[in-house]
């Protein structure tokens, strides 16, 4: 087990690699990437929207994984894990439903269109938020979780069409520059730093859930004191 | 840097509008808008973990000295 100062040390660590690069990923976003010739500055949006909407579907993965995990094996340090995922997943989805549309307004001239992919990643956003709004409601703790784990296994279903939803049906987002047709793509610049962005979300994907994490043991070593007190 | 320039100058005059902006520069504002919202909620987020996880500490160490002192 590692001591209390070595895990400081660690956290102090994955933080400052995390904030270097941000900074770095900022550069490359603002000073190093030629501007996109047919939407101008207003492109490098796409640089924080994208990844956010990868990784919003990575959390809500995790939350998918570890609510079959809870179902089988019913320990709810799984169910934990799932929530904070979950509750991170929404936040990166919040970004994305925001940076859309300010991105659409000067290129689409429309804030919002009800189209396929817009409307399923609010449809998405709205499962999630429910999720965490039954964990909330429901008293009893084994049967919340087991209750939310469904929940997230059956809200999970809306992740494949929000990324399908473009290619499916005809749609005012853009059409795939990642793994799509033959004529998508990326210019190698523009690729170097979207990918590049992409790492550095992932990476604070997992700073953010170690946070929530370490905030849902110390919730659990609270309540355990509490019933020691409580018992003594 | 010449866009870090530009960035400054349609910062400062962003109530303003004095200057009309240089065809590649346009939508400076949104952009401005989309960066400042992404960065409020994950800063937002942040401090609301490190707030709640310091309240946490805070009452685990109460109890602990009030079971103590029993």
């Amino acid at each position: 087990m590692p001591t209390d100062n070595t895990l400081a040390r660690r956290t102090n660590i994955f933080l400052s690699g995390t904030a270097l690069l941000m900074l770095v990923n900022l550069y490359n976003i603002f000073i190093a990437v030629p501007t996109e010739s047919s939407m101008g500055i207003i492109q490098r949006i796409f640089y924080f929207h994208v990844p956010s909407a990868f990784v919003a579907f990575l959390a809500f993965g995790v939350t998918f994984v570890y609510s079959i995990r809870f179902l089988t094996k019913r320990k709810l340090w799984h169910d934990r894990v799932a929530y904070c995922s979950a509750e991170i997943g929404v936040i990166f989805t919040t970004i994305v439903l925001l940076t859309g549309p300010i991105w659409a307004r000067p290129v689409w001239n429309v804030w919002w269109t009800w189209d396929a992919r817009l409307t399923s990643t609010l449809v998405l956003w709205f499962i999630y938020v429910g999720y965490m709004m039954l964990r909330s409601y429901t008293g009893d703790e084994q049967r919340g979780a087991r209750f939310a784990a469904v929940f997230a296994i059956v809200g999970f279903v809306d992740v494949p069409i929000v990324y399908l939803a473009n290619r499916l049906w005809r749609t005012l987002h853009p059409q795939p520059v990642i793994f799509g047709g033959s004529d998508s793509g990326m210019s190698p610049p523009i690729r170097n730093v979207f990918l590049f962005s992409l790492v550095t979300f992932l990476g604070l994907y997992l700073l953010l859930l170690f946070y929530r994490l370490r905030l849902e043991r110390t919730q659990l070593e609270l309540n355990e004191l509490k019933r020691d007190v409580a018992y003594s | 840097m010449k866009f870090l320039f530009i960035l400054f100058f349609r910062l400062t005059t962003f109530f303003l509008q004095t200057e009309p902006a240089p065809s590649s520069m346009k939508n400076l504002n949104f952009l401005f808008a989309a960066y400042a919202i992404v960065w409020l909620l994950i800063i937002g987020y942040l401090f609301s973990l490190s707030r709640r996880q310091k309240k946490l500490a805070q009452e685990i160490e109460m109890l602990k000295h009030g079971h103590e002192a029993k």
